[in-house]
């Protein structure tokens, strides 16, 4: 048998845009066929920091599933109309922290199922906000974790939004980056794109995007910035030069901050275009 | 277990078929047992107007067969375009937008253990009996089935396993329950049974849920009948034969997935999940085997090829011999079927050696079954009494030009054709030879008994060559 088992973590972020009810149905559909595809196959849903359902542990039909599912997205949109009315945009997206706790999830099953199984993960984020430049450095910090457990992120973006953050995780962990303009088709941007397993995305022809917005969210103020100042040791980025590099402390040549004219002394620094960090590990802020 | 079924399924007819589509359950297993890319394909079609051109598939995948698909019926294909089956795509939709397929009844009165240890004993009943242990024996269906599949053989009261059989006891549980299933199946015309309500009860048994009981009442007929032969192979469990009430055991709810089917149920079980529990055999260059299990079947196992020495609580000490080899040879099993048992059981010490098997028992095993076939029986017709050397000559040239010689003798003019042969020959000699240059026997003396060929003569004409 070449079929594997694949579980799929489904990380939904619905902040700043509403979801139909519609769309949310097309995407139970889509996790009903990932389960009919095998019955190895799992998945689990991840909303607002919280999981919401995962197949492995709570043994409950379709049915049930799907409730649990729509009663979470109400509640999300019930409890956010009540704090939006008390402090307008307090909240923001929770998206960085939600897809941590799904890699947490999936590590922790990776821990369970030993050296040997042949499980494999990955994770579909279905967004419908824009980007948190704040959030870059720990959304990165995902995408690195991600990218090192090749674990593969697939990005499905609903009504235009502008997430440039998300097409580098889809683009640095091999996963598909989709638009998906018209939401009552959803469900077969969904089939088309992110249903097939590792395996089979070889021998099926998929939607790549060629061009991805490399641009980088800056340490300091967090901004995304095309060209950006790059401390030599630990690769922080920043968007004016600093005297001391606010991640790693170290100290920026002072004739490199000069030579750009910044003020405390005949210093420089490099300046390079900001495509973010290449392989760095890590990002530390 | 797949291709078994899918070939089963192939021969099916279209009618057949889509009965079977019409069943939710059947039609989750049997897309279940697609590929991948067939799978894919069935998704990007279902949802979309069930129809695609041959280009866009072409476009969309780089290598897709899918002749299988319309071999099963799923699609079908006109010049331009394939089209999805109306009734899968029906019963595979209700699946999808939560039409799931509901238990029948949801009062635990059993337990799991209890049905793991019935399904277990049921299973290991029948192994048993084909390895010649004959403490339980099954019920008349089962032999029945067993005999009819090839597995053993009667004769005089008792049993053989034969090589089929022997290859049977290498495969996991789930093959060898899928092997009988068909068997099953393909008996069950014979008995008037409909084949569809037969094997959509199988699929609809791998969907049901372990530990629950189920009303026979929504059954049909035909599936009520089944009940009692799927009982004896332990995948079902009634409290009793007259019972409104059945429990699938795991052997039946694992039917069309991919968990074990059977768990250990205590440390003498034949069925255990670890592959270390597997690997139990030691083969030494003396010949000399040693296999630290205490498991029954795979005991009886060995006994069929090994002489057995001695046996401890956990180990058994054995010698491969010439005898015990050609008795099990006899029985129809073959070297590379021993040998192949000998290398996938190999203890994990053994995995050491390069190669895994001793060389000089693997290549005696060998030998010993060369030994055996050094014979080789064809029927066809001797040619002698020829009057003169160029009348032979002329003969054999004509035979050989047309690649029907199977043995020839110059200095004793003889040779020897195959039956299809022998029609051209007796043509050209009748047209070429009105004399009647030669007498063709087709009596029954034409075989030539080779040196030491304990083989017995074939009773058609026929020539037997050292091979």
């Amino acid at each position: 048998m070449t079929t594997t088992s694949n579980h799929l973590s489904l990380v939904v972020d619905l902040k700043n845009k509403n979801v139909t009810l519609e769309s949310c149905k097309q995407l139970l559909v889509f996790i009903n066929l990932h389960l009919c595809v095998t019955d190895l196959n799992s998945a689990s849903i991840h909303l607002n920091n919280r999981i919401v359902v995962d197949t492995n542990e709570d043994d409950g039909g379709f049915n049930d599933l799907s409730k649990v599912f729509l009663d979470a997205v109400k509640d999300y949109y019930d409890k956010e109309a009540v704090e939006s009315t008390s402090s307008p945009s307090s909240s923001s997206s929770s998206l960085a922290t939600t897809l941590a706790q799904s890699l947490c999830h999936i590590n922790r099953k990776i821990n369970d199922q030993g050296t040997d199984a042949s499980n494999t993960f990955r994770i579909l984020i279905l967004a419908a906000s824009d980007d948190v430049p704040s959030h870059y450095v720990s959304l990165m910090n995902s995408i690195f974790a991600a990218q090192k457990g090749k674990i593969v992120v697939d990005v499905c973006e609903l009504y235009n939004c502008n997430t440039i953050f998300l097409q580098q995780a889809a683009h640095l962990t091999g996963g598909n980056y989709i638009q998906a303009t018209q939401t009552d088709c959803l469900i077969q941007y969904l089939i088309m794109a992110f249903l097939p397993n590792h395996e089979l995305r070889k021998h099926v022809v998929q939607p790549r995007s060629d061009k991805v917005d490399f641009r980088a969210a800056c340490f300091c103020h967090k901004r995304i910035v095309d060209i950006a100042y790059i401390c030599s040791v630990c690769l922080s980025i920043f968007c004016h030069p600093p005297q001391r590099c606010s991640t790693c402390d170290s100290p920026f040549p002072a004739r490199t901050l000069a030579k750009f004219g910044v003020e405390g002394g005949a210093n420089g620094a490099q300046q390079t275009h900001a495509h973010a960090p290449r392989n760095p590990s890590r990002l530390r802020e | 277990m797949n291709e078994l079924l899918i070939d089963y399924l192939k021969s099916l007819s279209k009618l057949n078929l889509n009965k079977l589509f019409n069943n939710r359950s059947s039609t989750l297993t049997i897309f279940r047992l697609l590929d991948d890319g067939h799978k894919q394909l069935i998704s990007n079609l279902l949802f979309n107007s069930h129809s695609i051109d041959k280009k866009s598939v072409s476009l969309l995948f780089k290598d897709l067969d899918y002749k299988l698909l319309l071999e099963l019926n799923i699609i079908t294909s006109d010049k331009e375009s394939i089209h999805l089956n109306d009734s899968f795509t029906q019963s595979l939709t209700q699946l999808l937008c939560g039409n799931t397929i509901e238990p029948l009844s949801k009062t635990i009165t059993t337990t799991i253990e209890q049905l793991d240890s019935f399904a277990t004993h049921q299973w290991e009943i029948i192994l048993h009996y084909m390895v010649g242990n004959y403490t339980h024996t099954p019920s008349k269906g089962v032999l029945f089935l067993l005999e009819n599949s090839n597995l053993i053989t009667t004769s005089k009261k008792t049993h053989n396993i034969t090589s089929n059989g022997f290859q049977f006891l290498l495969q996991d549980v789930q093959m060898q329950l899928w092997q009988l299933l068909l068997q099953y199946l393909s008996l069950s015309q014979i008995r008037q049974m409909d084949l569809v309500e037969v094997l959509s009860f199988l699929f609809i048994l791998g969907t049901l849920e372990l530990g629950k009981d189920y009303s026979i009442d929504t059954l049909t007929v035909t599936q009520q009948a089944m009940l009692s032969d799927l009982r004896d192979y332990g995948l079902v469990w009634q409290r009793k034969t007259s019972s409104k009430r059945f429990y699938p055991t795991r052997l039946a709810t694992s039917l069309t997935s991919s968990a074990p089917p059977l768990l250990p149920t205590n440390s003498t079980s034949s069925f255990t999940t670890s592959s270390d529990n597997k690997r139990f055999i030691i083969l030494e260059t003396n010949y000399r085997l040693y296999a630290y299990t205490s498991n029954p079947l795979q005991i009886s196992i060995l006994n069929l090829f090994v002489t057995l020495k001695a046996r401890y609580p956990n180990l058994i000490i054995g010698v491969i011999t010439r005898d015990s080899i050609r008795s099990a040879l006899s029985n129809g099993i073959t070297a590379d079927q021993i040998i192949g048992y000998l290398t996938s059981h190999a203890h994990t010490q053994m995995h050491r050696n390069n190669p895994l098997l001793p060389v000089t028992v693997s290549d005696q095993i060998r030998l010993w079954e060369l030994e055996k076939n050094r014979l080789k029986a064809d029927e066809g017709v001797l040619y002698e009494d020829f009057r003169s050397q160029p009348d032979y000559e002329i003969l054999l040239n004509y035979a050989n030009s047309y690649d029907c010689v199977l043995w020839s003798n110059d200095s004793k003019r003889l040779f020897f054709v195959t039956l299809e042969g022998h029609q051209i020959v007796r043509e050209f000699v009748k047209r070429r030879l009105p004399g009647g240059g030669s007498n063709s026997r087709s009596g029954s003396g034409t075989s030539t008994p080779a040196a030491a060929a304990p083989a017995p003569a074939p009773a058609t004409p026929s020539l037997v060559l050292p091979s």
